[in-house]
């Protein structure tokens, strides 16, 4: 993705799609530039890549906007557009895709949580949670794998329901609400975590319980 | 309902995802039921922390022109005839 400054992103310009006015394609999409930028940023984690990549987004937003349903979703349809634009970037770039190819996952939603949910019982200094630093939430979000990170992204903080990030994402919503789950489960792990070596939780000593779940290799990915 | 199905879907009524039947179960362990209360109200103030404390810049200025002019120069495309 990393293109000279001003050269339009993709192989070579194209004639813009028959009947399509440019002016009310950018009316109706660019104001959610701030939000693709912000999701792209957090998927590639650099600034010029995150630029180009909400470009090429455009574009090809533009060139297809024909197939976008009036009265449906277009901010879902961006970011599909956005999440498809950057899974085929890295598919081209590398051998493999970064971390994952948002795979699908097997079984039932209930079933692969409720034995790891049972097993967690909350200390009353994990409750301490709220003091930790925003750096921190940041640090944390982006060391998740990219699949649990874009659900928490699009769910958590643009504000996508289940059944938009299972459209965007293309996967089934049972698929969502389990990434979302673990998801936002090592992101409060990895908080916690933080917490405590900035020493925003009494004690030196972590309590047994915490002790025990940090000894534990992290969770497979869902997908293995 | 069990711990285990409670517990499991604490993040669906979090997200307002329960509903009906399920939904009334949910309410009525929770009030009964200290520990699993105690992790609905962790899950909801750990959603509450990520909304509240998630940074979202705004995208740079230049970015808006790239995106504008890069659309502009698309339109422009079969008048220029460039690449004819």
């Amino acid at each position: 993705m990393r293109e000279p400054t001003g050269t339009p992103p993709g192989p070579k310009p194209e004639p813009s799609p028959p009947g399509v006015p440019r002016a009310a394609f950018e009316e109706a999409a660019l104001p959610f530039l701030d939000a693709l930028y912000n999701t792209a940023l957090r998927m590639t984690r650099n600034a010029q890549d995150a630029e180009d990549l909400v470009q090429e987004t455009f574009l090809k937003a533009y060139r297809h906007y024909e197939k976008f349903e009036p009265g449906t979703n277009l901010k879902a349809w961006l970011f599909k557009i956005m999440k498809n634009t950057f899974i085929n970037a890295y598919r081209k770039r590398q051998a493999q895709p970064p971390e994952s190819d948002f795979a699908e996952i097997e079984g039932a939603f209930e079933s692969q949580v409720s034995d790891e949910a049972t097993r967690q019982i909350r200390t009353p200094e994990e409750e301490a949670l709220a003091d930790v630093l925003d750096e921190d939430v940041q640090r944390a979000l982006d060391a998740l794998p990219p699949d649990y990170r874009m659900v928490i992204l699009l769910a958590d903080l643009e504000g996508f329901s289940y059944r938009e990030v299972a459209e965007i994402l293309e996967i089934p919503v049972g698929t969502v609400m389990s990434r979302l789950y673990r998801g936002r489960k090592r992101l409060e792990a990895e908080m916690l975590r933080y917490a405590r070596e900035h020493g925003y939780l009494r004690g030196a000593e972590a309590p047994a319980k915490m002790r025990s779940r940090d000894a534990e290799p992290p969770p497979a990915r869902l997908e293995e | 309902m069990h711990c285990r199905r409670v517990r499991s879907a604490i993040f669906l009524f979090a997200d307002g995802q329960l509903g009906g039947t399920v939904e009334i179960a949910f309410r009525a362990h929770v009030e009964a039921c200290p520990h699993c209360l105690r992790e609905l109200e962790a899950a909801e103030r750990l959603l509450a922390l990520l909304r509240a404390r998630c940074r979202r810049a705004p995208a740079p200025a230049h970015l808006r022109t790239r995106v504008v002019t890069l659309l502009a120069s698309v339109s422009r495309q079969p008048l220029e005839d460039e690449n004819g």
